[in-house]
């Protein structure tokens, strides 16, 4: 009977390995269940980072698992006598020692991908001069939308052509893109999972996020910080589209959103 | 030990299983009104008027979960105001989505607000500001067409897909298309469905004992319909044959009602050229602007709402038509918390004022398009104090006023400060 | 020392039931009511969870007995009410259940009577502490029937959606409510740390040194100290939150906001401001909930594998390093708030190092059961139970301390997964396996280990069968605090996992019927049990079951540390720390 108990604890890696192997081969019935695409160029190194540490972390849960449900086997012909052991230090230093040299490369290894994609803002060589990318898109998020605010044909916000879409945002594939994101009320977070990207957005503050698109398609942005009763509802699309598709698009909406006259149709 | 758990389940079961299908809610709001107005002080309607009412908006109108459409013609959506399809898949409840058929959308995203019945009164309702919209007054805000003419199916489409800025909407831009056309299907059955039960409240109210044919069953309307559809496929000029004789409720408030959304595409608003100086760029554009600026504060008036900064802050004192439809119709005071009660406890929204729009937030309610700015000045909105331009206003002013207000959210008056970023530093 | 039951029966100054059973200054009593009010509570807390998991297996249908008792249109509940939901399951789990049962009831009943003494050192404050939680109590009741049926901006109540009135329909008089609640539940802890700290300093019996202290007691009194320095930052904030809503000040305001069409505030505050005070509490707070389980785990955990604790120093420096360390992480919760990113770099670093002692610990408790004479008992199951819980929750800690890991994960169900993996699997498992292991001392009588086997078994299987697949939903993407993700094209396809979810969640729930029964059912028909049913080393086991006023009947004298199982020297295989005079 004791044995189940062992067998019990022995499950635990046992089916959670499986699940997670399950979902990343994505197999009936837990197809489309993990890590979505990754569309960003900045964002293969996330997705390498968590790979990396999920198979350290898969290593140790297997290890640690296998461990306890050995420790659990009870012994045969029932009781035996424990050992009467207090402890070993080198044993207890082989223990710290080994985390804490994986824990200190996790933490050196990560540092170029947190400032890639936090720290550095992507850099374009204009005239000769380098400067920071300007933000294409000033993105207000607000109770329960975002609007998507472009700078019009003069290419300056806050300018009379400047114009709004709720809803939905395009940019153009293999271009760094930087938003700049504000709130008109609480906190948001602006959430696009296929590309990696996440951003709090505190009202009061300008903030910037950047990403480069290099697959055409549509994507969702959702906002992932508590925002009232509707943050549920608070999505809109992002569509990255080839450079031609895009400039189309973006001259089709300008006409569109600066209309002058009653149009029939949409 | 078993029978805690069994006795535990039942009471779930039970608790669960025991919910009645939702129903759509009498206008009681409308009902009180009447009798205080019309019928006089103690005077109420019998209980089988009211019932009448009910079990003829049942009879053509169907259930939440059942909807009905008088005199809809199967497979031909050129005569069908709504149709069949987009009614079943906006209606009932929300069905589970593993067979790709959305099921119950209207109780998915719009019931929390907007109520079962379209009455505006859902359980979130009450935290909104502005409250959201009851559609039974069939009054539209946003709309191309002249006051108390419906919208277009345009605009409602575009209402749903970049929601109303600033209010509790929210865009529906991600839903199908078709999804998107099944709730606007929605909106007009609810809301002719709610003028309908108006209507038939007040012609009661005037007359106790009217010629209509108010009992109708459900097999008198499927006779009808079919009758409906005969009539079409043999190509009869009148698509909608007299149902119950000449005084039949459905001719007499339904279908006019049905006509006027038909038509409403025809009277859409014209819109002229806008004057070319006020292009951006133009040398003149200041000079126009100016302009727009002085009839901001003398003819257009706005100045009276909206208040000299434009911020909104002009008169705050007034309310919409939807509280003024009981409020001031029976000339209750705000101030009569008891009176006010009373009507809230039916299902009214307690008054609150109506605030002017700030012009200098950057976003419109009804579209940041100029032109819907300038539908907006020149046709007023519809159940708000804002009127429509006097006449005295011509195109070229109503433009001039259109490009001073969207210049204002530029004014370094608009822009309120902002720390700076953190990775805004210069490169390394 | 002599007669401990006339020492103590001058404080006794409230005769009669009141004063022995309601306004009790006796530890144990105090104990229990706290044990008795944070299980009820918890079922509250549970109903709660359970209804969050409806919701999201089933979207918008009617709700089982929550549709019936709130407003629902066309049978189902409304949005904010489903911001309440998870609001209140946040709060009442965290401030009524996890925090009150460790400390106020484990940290009651079991500091006096480890350390051998007769009664906490300041007896009346005591008291205090569990009288004033029920302000708190009160409070926090009475805002589930405020508009908005209770606040709604998280547990973590960020600005400005918990300031502005009109931000949500939670954020009126029910966050007034839920803050004056708070301030309540920080006093009560106040109490209680000062207490247990002072207790555990001044009150040790006789041979009972600080490096003889149980892993129980040594958790607690880091705990307490932990309590004593963090929970005025918070009582802090919560002051500073409440004065912005109520006195119209704008700590954490900026200006120009214009929620659901409100008025526009003056500003000049940052909303991140109170992330930071927030987190600098309730990061240690975390602490607060896991470290005393960790204690009593080490215990249960030495006493049935009859074998001493593996490396007994390094376990003590390792819970003060965690709690050193805990106060130094808080920034971890709030890497991508819009926080400097440099400033992440280093809380990232701290959160790294964190790790390393809950390394330490969980090979300790591993090595502790190898080679062991393991007794399968219900409560060594939950100890082991937490194991094997806590190594998945501090693992998955490992890819949010990651910072651009944490750009993806955060605030998405990954997260979900590790919290709950901590506090559910970690605390609550540990606190059940608690209830089994001290019962007998408590009430002096066994609990039955039939049916708590088949707790075990149950809640265990389906504690994953809830919590696990959270950790695939959040590699999807899929956000907290959802009402309704289907709609998102990206998060459609997770409906049927979380209808499994659901499904576990009730029988989860359900499972625990089979744990109330026990517990009441054994009050009266419990094996009767002598003072040391467990053959365990620890001084509680020297007293009477139950004991008495004053604890102990006999004056203990301790000469040697709390894990000497199975010594050679020995016939039987457990040496008490301080001998029981023969009867």
């Amino acid at each position: 009977m004791n044995r189940v108990w062992s067998l019990l604890f022995l499950l635990v890696p046992i089916l959670g390995t499986l699940l997670i192997v399950w979902a990343i081969f994505g197999a009936w019935p837990l197809a489309g269940l993990w890590l979505p695409e990754n569309v960003n160029e900045y964002g293969g190194v996330i997705d390498h980072l968590f790979n990396l540490i999920l198979w350290i972390t898969g290593v140790i849960f297997i290890g640690t698992g296998a461990i306890l449900a050995l420790t659990m086997w009870p012994a045969k012909g029932g009781s035996r006598r424990a050992a009467y052991v207090h402890g070993n230090h080198t044993l207890e230093i082989i223990w710290a020692v080994i985390p804490a040299g994986i824990l200190v490369f996790l933490s050196i290894y990560q540092l170029n991908a947190w400032a890639e994609n936090k720290m550095d803002r992507p850099v374009e060589v204009v005239d000769g001069e380098e400067r920071l990318v300007p933000p294409s898109v000033r993105v207000v998020a607000r109770q329960f939308d975002w609007d998507f605010f472009y700078p019009g044909p003069d290419g300056k916000f806050d300018t009379v052509d400047d114009f709004m879409v709720t809803g939905e945002v395009h940019v153009p594939k293999n271009q760094p893109v930087v938003f700049q994101i504000e709130s008109s009320d609480v906190l948001h977070s602006f959430f696009v999972p296929s590309l990696r990207v996440k951003q709090d957005i505190v009202p009061g503050m300008k903030q910037f996020v950047w990403f480069e698109a290099n697959k055409a398609g549509r994507y969702e942005i959702a906002c992932t910080e508590l925002c009232g009763w509707g943050h549920y509802k608070m999505g809109a699309v992002l569509e990255v589209q080839e450079e031609e598709d895009y400039a189309v698009w973006l001259q089709e909406t300008t006409a569109k959103c600066l209309a002058i006259s009653q149009s029939f149709e949409e | 030990m078993r029978y805690t758990g069994s006795l535990l389940l039942t009471l779930i079961v039970c608790v669960a299983g025991c919910t009645p299908p939702p129903e759509f809610r009498q206008n009681a709001v409308e009902v009180k009104k009447l009798e205080l107005q019309t019928l006089g002080e103690e005077e109420q309607f019998a209980a089988g008027q009211l019932e009448d009412i009910g079990s003829f908006l049942t009879a053509a109108f169907g259930t939440p979960d059942e909807p009905d459409f008088p005199g809809l013609v199967e497979d031909d959506p050129e005569v069908n105001l709504v149709t069949q399809e987009h009614l079943v898949s906006a209606a009932g409840p929300v069905a589970s989505l593993e067979d790709g058929e959305a099921q119950g959308l209207y109780r998915e995203h719009c019931v929390h607000c907007h109520g079962i019945s379209g009455d505006g009164s859902g359980p979130t309702s009450a935290f909104l500001n502005p409250y959201p919209r009851d559609f039974r007054l069939g009054k539209f805000k946003y709309k191309s067409t002249p006051l108390n003419v419906p919208p277009t199916q345009e605009d409602l489409r575009r209402i749903l897909k970049n929601g109303i800025p600033n209010t509790a909407m929210p865009s529906f831009r991600r839903l199908p298309d078709e999804e998107i056309d099944a709730l606007v299907d929605y909106v007009k059955y609810l809301t002719i469905r709610g003028r309908t039960e108006r209507d038939l409240l007040s012609i009661l109210a005037e007359d106790p004992d009217p010629a209509l044919d108010f009992i109708a069953s459900e097999e008198q309307f499927e006779a009808a319909d079919e009758a409906i559809e005969a009539a079409v496929e043999s190509g009869d000029e009148e698509p909608y044959p007299p149902l119950f004789g000449p005084n039949d409720v459905v001719d007499e408030v339904v279908f006019p009602q049905v006509d006027q959304w038909f038509e409403a595409v025809d009277s859409m608003t014209e819109v002229p050229q806008r004057p070319v100086e006020l292009s951006p760029g133009h040398p003149d554009r200041d000079m126009w602007i100016a302009r727009g600026k002085d009839l901001f504060f003398s003819t257009g008036a706005c100045v009276q709402c909206h208040g000299k900064l434009a911020l909104g802050d002009g008169q705050v004192d007034d309310y919409d038509d939807w509280t003024k439809d009981w409020m001031k119709t029976l000339g209750i005071d705000p101030a009569e918390t008891e009176r006010i009660n009373e009507f809230v406890g039916l299902g009214a929204m307690p008054p609150r004022n109506l605030i002017p729009r700030n012009l200098r937030l950057g976003n419109y309610r009804g579209g940041s398009r100029p032109v819907d700015l300038y539908l907006r000045i020149k046709n007023g909105i519809e159940g708000t104090p804002m009127p429509a331009a006097a006449v005295s206003l011509t195109s070229d002013d109503i433009w001039s006023l259109v490009e001073y207000v969207r210049q204002l959210p530029n004014e370094s008056l608009s822009q309120p400060a902002v720390q700076q970023p953190v990775n805004e530093r210069a490169p390394r | 020392m002599s007669s401990p039951q006339n020492a103590t029966a001058s404080r006794w100054s409230i005769p009669g039931f009141l004063g022995h059973y309601v306004f009790s200054r006796d530890h144990k009593i105090i104990g229990t009511q706290f044990l008795f009010s944070t299980l009820i509570w918890g079922v509250a807390g549970g109903l709660l969870a359970l209804a969050v998991r409806w919701q999201l297996a089933w979207p918008w249908s009617d709700m089982p007995i929550f549709g019936r008792l709130f407003e629902a249109e066309g049978g189902q509940i409304s949005p904010e009410f489903y911001t309440m939901l998870f609001t209140m399951h946040a709060t009442i789990m965290i401030f009524f259940v996890i925090i009150p049962m460790l400390a106020g009831a484990f940290g009651n009943w079991l500091i006096p009577l480890m350390i051998g003494a007769d009664d906490m050192a300041f007896p009346t404050l005591n008291m205090l502490s569990y009288w004033i939680m029920w302000p708190a109590f009160i409070l926090i009741g009475a805002s589930f029937f405020t508009a908005g049926y209770g606040p709604s901006s998280g547990w973590t109540a960020y600005p400005p959606l918990s300031v502005l009135d009109a931000a949500a329909p939670g954020s009126g008089v029910a966050q007034t409510l839920w803050i004056l609640g708070l301030t309540f539940v920080g006093i009560s802890s106040m109490m209680g740390s000062v207490n247990y700290m002072t207790t555990i300093i001044q009150m040790r019996a006789p041979g009972m040194t600080m490096m003889r202290l149980p892993m129980t007691i040594w958790s607690m009194f880091i705990t307490a100290i932990l309590q004593a320095f963090a929970l005025p930052v918070l009582t802090a904030g919560l002051f500073m939150q409440l004065s912005d809503r109520v006195f119209g000040t704008g700590f954490f305001l900026p200006e120009g906001l214009a929620a659901n069409n409100g008025i526009q505030v003056a500003g000049g505050g940052q909303p991140l401001l109170w992330q930071h005070l927030f987190w600098f509490y309730s990061h240690p707070a975390v602490y607060i909930m896991i470290l005393p389980a960790m204690g009593m785990v080490s215990d249960i955990l030495a006493c049935f594998s009859r074998k001493p604790l593996f490396g007994y120093k390094p376990m003590v420096y390792s819970i003060c390093a965690i709690a050193g360390l805990g106060f130094i992480v808080w920034g971890h919760h709030m890497f991508i708030s819009g926080m400097d990113p440099i400033l992440g770099v280093s809380f990232m670093i701290s959160t790294m190092l964190i790790a390393l002692p809950s390394g330490v610990k969980t090979f300790n408790w591993l090595a502790t059961l190898w080679r062991g004479n393991v007794q399968f008992t219900t409560p060594l199951l939950f100890s082991v139970g937490f194991l094997s819980m806590f190594i998945i929750g501090g693992l998955s800690g490992i890819f949010m301390a990651a910072t651009p890991v944490d750009i993806y994960i955060h605030d998405t169900y990954f997260i979900v997964a590790h919290f709950h993996y901590v506090l559910f699997g970690g605390s609550i498992l540990a606190l059940l396996g608690a209830i089994y292991f001290w019962y007998p001392k408590m009430f002096g009588r066994m609990m039955s280990e039939r049916l708590g086997k088949v707790h075990f078994f149950l809640t265990f299987i389906l504690t994953n069968m809830v919590f696990y697949p959270m950790h695939i939903l959040g590699a999807a993407g899929f956000p907290r605090r959802y009402a309704d993700p289907y709609h998102f094209q990206a998060f459609a396809d997770l409906l049927p996992i979380n209808q499994v979810m659901t499904v576990s969640a009730i029988l989860l729930g359900f499972t625990q019927i089979i744990f109330a029964a026990n517990f009441v059912g054994s009050l009266f028909f419990g094996k009767k049990v002598g003072r040391n049913p467990w053959q365990a080393n620890t001084l509680e086991w020297a007293a009477p079951s139950p004991p008495g006023h004053g604890n102990f009947d006999f004056q203990p004298v301790v000469c040697r540390g709390p894990y000497e199982y199975s010594c050679p020297d020995a016939d039987v295989d457990f040496l008490p720390q301080a001998e029981t005079p023969p009867a």
